[in-house]
């Protein structure tokens, strides 16, 4: 060894402690991050002082009625809004020890452009001590109350010459002090406005920092990495979890969560898709039963978000609608967390740690949806359980038979899907059969799974609709919606609506009845055959869309942007991924479990290409799918040497990739203009279709 | 071969460990003197409201370099630039006195093209505020200051389609030890 080679190795043991060091370092900023975020993210701001605020208001015209309402966001922090146009709106304030404390009223004035503030003072003929101008930009402001001790109430009154409107008060609370309402209290670089910090410095940071992380998880020692990495990555989840929250929905400059619920989806009657599962869980919890309103169950939907929002009710809080809604979101980040825990410690059975580690953050990273409280939010972490359920498995067939506890927790993470979603059927199922083949009798673990989950909520729906269906009862909506969003000259439109009138136009049947369904499908199975170039263009769209990103599904803030774009942009990592996967096909290496962790690509994607796609909202499971099921064979030696010993074929694949790459949408673009091809009708006459029918 | 191998493994360690180092030094450091700057920017306004300027328009050491006009009178400075769209056009160099920052406040009324005003150390930017349109253009700014000796004030043509005039009617600057 000469003298470079021993100072090297020396400065190298140093610098690998300094390294760990480095590693715990960022481990527990982000942390940190998460601890710091979580209050702002679900509560919104500060705990306000517990002012009783009683509100009444004077129509725009005069003797016109008008009423004024309080929905109460976080304690002590209300929406205040009048269901008419409004001159003047007046909050009444109580009690006055409680008042007389408050330093800041926190005020949020939308839908008009500001509005006078008249503060009273608590004397008999309550005389007005100060006036201030609220301006109406739905932007958060602070007034100071400093100097207005003995207040006993507020009057807003319309500015001279403004339309007449209602009067929207999205937030007002009073405070202590306006600390923690303008922007967060951080102990670090306090003064940056917490919108340009965490929607973009610390995006940008943390992108820079998951690069470093990236190379640091090679020197850290293996041992201690591979007990760390579900912890660390489920903290690490969770940490961009609420990032990504925290920019979303930022309390500084647009709306925190529990305005955006109570401002939107809790305005609507109960059935929207953000607000469905929270009504059912929330009914549930009050002893109503798993409905959606009084004797209405979900026509298009399973059983398991609505059980899930109770769950999230009982853990954390059922008080109101609002608090349910919160909870549920808490519950959900809290799910996936958990569930990229439970993947990096299967994970961990079958590939080094450093590779589990690189997995892990890049399912860390990618886009979510949780903070809509939706079905579709939770398939993500459940695809993660299904996978790390499946490596469990992988695993133990490797060790020798399997047991059959291994196999009822692989169905049972299958069921939970089912449980939620309706769509994993055919994935179940092909699974099923690749796992059990040699061994029949393992079937019935599905197949009672199935069974009980469905017939369940079949018995349980059908208390309600007398009709037994054992999942949803809207294959047939979802059926005839998917034939109308890819472009075309046919005149039906997708939506609810639509398809209600059409079903009433051709039936006698009440549109969320099976019957209505069976119609449906019927009808749709038919209009393929009648336009075969339709169902053939629509395959070819919905596949390019996903090919183009809406298999990346979930909301991109600055977190993605900075680290996935500058390296790969979505639909690349798509096609780079498939390719992966191909050559492991092509080459055979391990190409059963490439094949199994696949899955959701071959039996749960195509679905949407023929059903509803909503835009890609139903494919969080295919990038997971993706990631798992080609990052690690790039950590693995043996696929490079297969490669190598099989170069036809892997030639063979990347000229097609290359192929696909060049003529792929030259294609779609020629099919999407071949009328004749797209309105041909060789089978079956058009006229007897009720879907056809032109612009 | 294995040594080699062994040595380049080392060298990567140890240089992932100075990758990290400076990452986390870059980040903090830029960091907090972004808020450094919002702090003081933010409250600018109340630190300065009792304070003399050290220097103002009247007293700082003016020196022109290429405008069309440049003059003061009676507490304003008249200017029309250069028709060089970014051209430096006045300056004022005076010492810092072993001052650790600056604030700079300014009321300019831009009567056509626009301009940009600030501070320079050592030829580089610290604090820059500017406008590509007519109109009233009144900021404050504040920056940390190096270890030079000496701070510019510089007011620069910001047009790309050439001459702007303008009327400064206030400049302050205040060092802050």
């Amino acid at each position: 060894m000469t003298a470079l080679e021993r100072l090297v190795a020396r400065l190298a043991r140093f610098a690998r402690v300094v390294v760990c060091v480095e590693f715990a370092l960022a481990a527990a900023a982000m942390v940190y991050l998460e601890f710091h975020l979580f209050r702002d993210v679900f509560a919104g701001s500060p705990r306000a002082l517990p002012v009783h605020i009683e509100a009444s208001c004077e129509g725009a015209a005069a003797a016109s009625p008008c009423n004024g309402s309080i929905d109460e966001l976080y304690p002590g922090r209300y929406r205040i809004t009048t269901d008419a146009p409004a001159a003047r709106l007046a909050l009444r304030l109580s009690p006055p020890e409680i008042v007389g404390r408050a330093r800041a009223l926190l005020i949020r004035l939308t839908e008009r452009s500001g509005a006078q503030v008249e503060l009273h003072g608590s004397g008999p003929s309550s005389t007005v001590i100060g006036t201030a101008r609220a301006t109406g930009a739905g932007i958060r402001s602070v007034m100071d109350l400093s100097a207005s001790t003995a207040l006993s109430g507020l009057t807003f009154v319309g500015e001279p010459g403004a339309e007449a409107a209602p009067f929207v008060l999205d937030e007002v609370g009073f405070f202590e002090t306006d600390q923690g309402l303008l922007n967060d209290v951080r102990p670090l670089f306090a003064f940056i406005p917490a919108p340009r910090f965490y929607g973009r410095l610390v995006p940008g940071a943390i992108a820079g920092l998951l690069v470093f992380l990236v190379a640091a998880s090679f020197v850290v020692p293996g041992a201690m990495l591979r007990i760390l990495n579900p912890v660390l990555l489920a903290f690490i989840c969770l940490a961009f979890c609420l990032l990504d929250l925290a920019i979303l929905y930022s309390s500084y400059d647009a709306q925190d969560l529990r305005l955006f619920y109570a401002a939107g989806a809790l305005q609507k009657p109960a059935g929207e898709n953000l607000n469905i599962g929270q009504w059912q869980g929330f009914r549930l919890l009050h002893g109503n039963g798993l409905t959606v309103s009084p004797g209405t169950v979900a026509w298009s939907r399973m059983p398991g978000y609505g059980l899930f929002c109770a769950l999230a009710g009982l853990f954390f809080a059922s008080r109101s609608i609002l608090d349910m809604t919160i909870a549920t979101i808490v519950l959900q980040v809290l799910f996936y967390a958990v569930a990229l825990g439970c993947l990096a410690w299967a994970a961990g059975l079958l590939w080094s740690p450093p590779a589990v580690f690189i997995l892990g953050l890049l399912i860390a990273v990618l886009p979510k949806q949780l903070g809509y409280a939706q079905v579709d939010s939770i398939i993500a972490p459940i695809a993660l359980l299904v996978m790390a359920s499946l490596c469990l498995r992988i695993k133990a067939s490797a060790d020798g038979p399997v047991r059959l506890w291994v196999d009822v927790l692989v169905h049972s993470t299958f069921a939970l899907w089912f449980l939620m979603r309706p769509d994993v059927l055919p994935g179940w199922l092909a699974v099923s059969l690749v796992l059990h083949w040699r061994n029949w009798r393992r079937l019935l673990v599905p197949a009672v799974l199935f069974v009980a989950i469905g017939c369940g909520w079949g018995a349980y729906k059908m208390r309600y609709t007398r009709e037994f269906a054992l999942t949803t009862s809207s294959a047939g909506a979802s059926l005839f919606c998917g034939l109308w969003e890819v472009p075309s000259r046919f005149a039906l439109t997708c939506s609810d609506l639509k398809y209600y009138e059409w079903i009433g136009d051709h039936t006698s049947f009440a549109p969320r009845s099976k019957s209505a369904n069976d119609f449906a499908i019927r009808e749709v199975v038919k209009f393929w055959l009648t336009f075969p170039g339709h169902f053939v263009f629509m395959l070819d769209h919905k596949l390019m869309q996903c090919l183009g990103g809406q298999c990346w599904q979930g909301f991109r803030t600055y977190l993605q942007v900075a680290l996935y774009y500058p390296l790969m942009p979505e639909p690349r990592a798509i096609v780079g991924l498939l390719t992966i996967i191909g050559l492991c096909l092509a080459a055979g290496h391990e190409r059963r479990r490439t094949l199994l962790f696949a899955w959701p690509l071959f039996f749960n994607a195509p679905l949407f290409w023929v059903m509803f796609a909503s835009e890609g909202r139903f494919n969080s499971a295919i990038p997971i799918a993706l990631l798992v099921a080609a990052v690690p064979p790039l950590f693995e030696p043996q696929f490079y040497a297969r490669l190598v010993a099989r170069p036809w074929r892997t030639a063979s694949v990347l000229a097609g990739v290359g192929m696909l790459a060049v003529a792929a949408w030259p294609f779609h673009d020629w099919l999407m203009r071949a009328d004749a091809f797209h309105y041909w009708t060789p089978l079956l006459d058009p006229s007897t279709s009720p879907l056809s029918g032109f612009k | 071969m294995r040594g080699a191998f062994v040595l380049l493994r080392d060298l990567s360690i140890v240089i992932i460990a100075a990758a990290g180092l400076w990452f986390f030094w870059s980040q903090y450091t830029s960091l907090s003197a972004l808020s450094w700057w919002y702090d003081n920017t933010q409250n600018l306004q109340a630190r300065i409201a009792t304070r003399q300027p050290d220097y103002d328009l009247t007293t700082l050491p003016w020196e022109v370099a290429s405008p069309r006009v440049f003059e003061i009178t009676q507490g304003t400075a008249t200017m029309a630039t250069s028709s060089g769209p970014f051209a430096y056009q006045a300056f004022a160099t005076v010492s810092t006195g072993g001052a650790s920052a600056a604030d700079i406040q300014f009321d300019v009324d831009v009567e056509a093209g626009g301009v940009t005003i600030g501070l320079l150390q050592g030829g580089v930017w610290i604090a820059i505020n500017s406008t590509l349109k007519p109109g009233a253009f009144a900021e404050s700014n504040a920056a940390r200051l190096g270890y030079r000796r000496s701070l510019t004030v510089m007011i620069a043509n910001n047009n790309p389609a050439g001459e702007s005039r303008l009327s400064v009617k206030s400049l302050r600057l205040f060092l802050r030890k």
